[in-house]
């Protein structure tokens, strides 16, 4: 599954061969994340018979590579020593959120997703919810980012840290926990997927901004702390147990927690720079563009007949979509021929 | 704004009516200047105050820890909001900053100063400005050279008070600099990077705002930690058991000295891109490799300061080499671009010295070579030696002293016309910049080679051997050359920037 505390056998102090000999890897997980994949490459192909413009082939590579980075981190050594050590358990909590979720959101799935289905589905049940204003009420940045610190304070704060180290079920609804709440964050600030509406990228700087203070605080706690704020990590037999090493543990977990954060803040300043930027280059230039880098209103086509979500830019190809589907590479450089292919 | 490419200028004449350039925006960055100035020399004579002490022992060893503290601290934040201030004047032909904003950073600041007089002065706090926990609250029995640990917190709110100023100084450049291009991509440069725009079109930034940018971005950044620290030195004092670890307090508080530190000079070059290129008569446009240089200072200024803690052997070795290799990285941003850049523009231009020019361009002399001693000191080898010599004072006051406050007061000299209406006496300002420059290298010289010669630093007065009073003796005489200099710079430009001060002299 996606943790294995509870009565497992303790691991031995780390070396370089534990990085092929700690795997404990988790047939329901595995399952899981197969099933996943095929699910995701059905409706990947099915997209690509729709019309429009079809999604390009590195997505569904980002997601399969954010699947494997799922199964490394939770089924590979830093599962089983974070059982042990608080710092390398915030180590796989980082990767869950800063590297698999953002990956997984790369692959567009809720896009692929929605225009895999049946049609009549689609039209029936899909389309209305993408449309309603409570999803678009629900997907304001600030709202997301405010449920994600809460997941985070919430799970670091109450018991369920603590007892998630005593009980894998709770365990892996933590890291469920995690993985959800990432993804929803990266898909509203960065996400090209167009079930969720993108706001303006000054309003998603605006929410990075205003999470450094929340984050860096989170991780000063686990600083600055005098005692071990986790009794589990304290009863855990030698060579991993007592106060001092788990407090150890404790304040470089904070550090493994901080440090992250300001490289992910850094980049996300400056990705979500240059998509303002695209935006209002395209802006400037006069071209009615529906999209670009998702900075606008709508990235959602609802032409008749088109069937699908467009991507109205893709990075892969430097093309912009207008709404009447002529294709342009960059703003007023037209290279494709009128109407949609 | 000036036509580049006009014949060089002397001064910075009235410009037509610019929106960014209000009256009250004039009004304010005088205040600043002036303030700057008065505040600057007065702890300019603290640290001749301090090089009398270490050569001739005449003041009580706590005076000097007091002092020491004061001159560093205040000499960090006067040139660094100084320098933001006149910055931000160089910007406000494209950006339409607040007054208000101004009015409260100054107020902040000034506040901040007046903290750190009180503590240090009444208080004797004497911890060094770098204030490492935890001596400020444990200095030891007043009666053995100690002060009352109450002295500390006027200190901390002062440091914090700097940090939030600074930063709320940040949000304002990228707030005005975003509404001027629109988004936060043109005001740095993106559009000059990707060839969309020439770097001489109209709308194109420039290296100054781009400068500016880049260390607003930096001043947020750093205002974080820098609070952080403080609450939780704060948080000591109201509740004793909570301990603050020792080790990360001393990380918190090097980055946060060692970004405001840094943030002068680079905010000086930022001022330097604006004014030198008009006594040149050439134009420096946001070229391409000068805006990624600028965007490289964005990570290559963080890191570096893990060089600080190169003694401290409980500090993970990996960090060493990071900061090892992060304070060469650094180098080559400054060193390649604006450095060797400034060269290129003065080269064969026919400049004509007069003040400003020549205080920019003795600034970026003394940033390449304090910087070099930095470098050198960032090398762990040599650190072990050196650290604790005189040697670290050297390099920081040939950079500090040499090459930020001669930036500023470049800055100074060429908008003096443009803000006030009145000239300063360029003829005065040149004598005074040669008092300056010589009696300003002679102390970091003295610093140099004490340091070579392993003089401790830290220490008030060393009784034996007396060879190590031989450097302070001959800094101090290099100390009183650069004071006669500051002192008649100081009186003119106050003339200039103070409303009704010196009426009486101009009218006889």
């Amino acid at each position: 599954m996606f943790a294995h505390t509870g009565g497992g056998a303790v691991p031995a102090p780390f070396t370089p061969g534990a990085l092929l000999e700690g795997w404990d890897v988790e047939p329901l997980l595995m399952v899981g994340v197969a099933w996943l994949a095929i699910a995701y490459l059905v409706c990947w192909k099915r997209s690509r018979a729709l019309p429009g413009p079809p999604l390009p082939r590195w997505r569904p590579l980002a997601f399969l590579g954010g699947l494997g980075l799922l199964l490394i981190a939770t089924d590979g050594p830093f599962d089983r020593y974070g059982d042990v050590n608080m710092a390398v358990h915030m180590g796989q909590h980082m990767v869950l959120l800063y590297l698999v979720a953002p990956v997984l959101v790369a692959g567009a799935p809720l896009t692929v997703l929605r225009n895999g289905l049946h049609p009549r589905v689609r039209k029936r049940w899909v389309d209305p919810v993408v449309e309603s204003r409570m999803l678009r009420a629900l997907s304001d940045p600030m709202l997301v980012a405010a449920c994600y610190l809460g997941v985070l304070y919430a799970t670091h704060f109450t018991g369920w840290y603590n007892a998630a180290l005593g009980n894998p079920a709770i365990h892996d609804a933590e890291h469920v926990a995690y993985l959800v709440a990432g993804f929803a964050l990266w898909t509203v600030l960065v996400g090209h997927d167009g079930v969720v509406v993108p706001r303006s990228a000054a309003r998603r700087i605006a929410v990075v901004f205003a999470m450094i203070v929340p984050m860096t605080v989170l991780a000063v706690i686990f600083i600055v702390a005098p005692n071990p704020l986790y009794p589990a990590y304290v009863d855990e037999p030698a060579p991993w147990g007592g106060r001092a090493a788990a407090l150890a543990a404790q304040r470089v977990a904070g550090g493994v927690m901080w440090l992250p954060s300001v490289f992910v803040t850094l980049g996300l300043l400056a990705w979500l720079s240059v998509a303002w930027y695209r935006t209002d280059e395209a802006t400037r230039a006069d071209e009615p563009i529906a999209d670009a880098e998702g900075a606008s209103e709508s990235v959602v086509d609802h032409r008749e007949g088109a069937g699908r979500f467009e991507f109205v830019r893709e990075p892969q190809q430097g093309r912009f979509v207008t709404p009447g589907g002529r294709e342009v590479d960059g703003p007023g450089q037209p290279v494709g021929a009128e109407g949609s292919r | 704004m000036v036509d580049l490419q006009t014949s060089p200028s002397t001064t910075s004449a009235p410009e037509p009516a610019i929106a960014g350039r209000s009256d009250a925006a004039r009004r304010m960055t005088s205040i600043w200047i002036a303030t700057t100035g008065v505040f600057f020399v007065v702890l300019a004579l603290f640290g001749l105050v301090m090089r009398l002490i270490q050569s001739q022992n005449v003041l009580d060893d706590r005076w000097y820890y007091a002092i020491v503290t004061l001159h560093g601290a205040g000499m960090i934040a006067i040139t660094l909001m100084g320098l933001a201030s006149v910055l931000s004047w160089v910007i406000r032909d494209r950006l339409v900053m607040s007054t208000k904003i101004s009015v409260a950073t100054y107020v902040m600041t000034m506040s901040a100063i007046v903290l750190v007089l009180i503590s240090t002065m009444i208080g004797r706090f004497g911890p060094g400005w770098t204030f490492l926990y935890p001596l400020p609250t444990n200095p030891g029995p007043a009666g053995t050279g100690g002060w009352s640990p109450g002295w500390a917190y006027p200190y901390y709110i002062a440091v914090a008070l700097v940090c939030l100023s600074f930063a709320l100084w940040g949000f304002d450049v990228l707030r005005a600099g975003i509404r001027a291009f629109g988004n936060p991509g043109r005001m740095f440069g993106f559009d000059i990077v990707s060839g969309r725009t020439k770097p001489t079109d109209a709308g194109a930034t420039n290296p100054s705002i781009v400068a500016a940018g880049i260390m607003a971005l930096e001043a947020i950044l750093t205002a974080i930690p820098g609070t952080i620290i403080i609450v939780m030195l704060l948080a000591h004092g109201i509740d004793p058991k909570f301990d603050v670890p020792v080790l990360f307090s001393k990380n918190l508080i090097y980055f946060v000295g060692h970004m405001l530190a840094n943030f002068s000079i680079y905010l000086g070059a930022g001022i330097m891109y604006a004014v030198l290129p008009k006594y040149a008569g050439r134009a420096w446009p946001a070229a391409k490799s000068t805006i990624i240089a600028w965007w490289c200072i964005t990570l290559t200024i963080i890191f570096p300061y893990f060089h600080h803690l190169y003694m401290d052997f409980a500090q993970p070795a990996a960090l060493d080499v990071v900061g090892n290799v992060a304070s060469y990285a650094s180098a080559l941003p400054s060193a390649v671009v604006t450095i060797f850049g400034a060269v290129l523009i003065v080269y064969r231009s026919g400049i004509r010295w007069s003040p400003a020019p020549l205080f920019l361009y003795a600034a970026m002399v003394g940033w390449a070579i304090g910087g070099v001693g930095a470098l050198l000191d960032s090398t762990p080898a040599i650190n072990e030696t050196m650290h604790n010599t005189l040697w670290v004072p050297a390099h920081f006051h040939t950079y500090m002293a040499l090459g930020a406050v001669l930036f500023l007061l470049g800055g100074v000299y060429h908008y003096a016309e443009q803000l006030t209406g009145k000239t300063p006496n360029l003829r005065l300002g040149g004598i005074s910049s040669i008092f300056i420059l010589l009696g300003g290298w002679i102390v970091v010289l003295t610093f140099f080679v004490s340091g070579a010669m392993s003089v401790v630093r830290r220490y008030a007065y060393v009784p034996d051997p007396a060879r190590y009073r031989n450097g302070a003796t001959v800094g101090l005489v290099g100390a009183s050359i650069a004071a006669v200099g500051l002192l008649l710079i100081a009186g003119d430009l106050l003339r200039v920037y103070v409303p009704g001060f010196g009426r009486r002299s101009e009218k006889s």
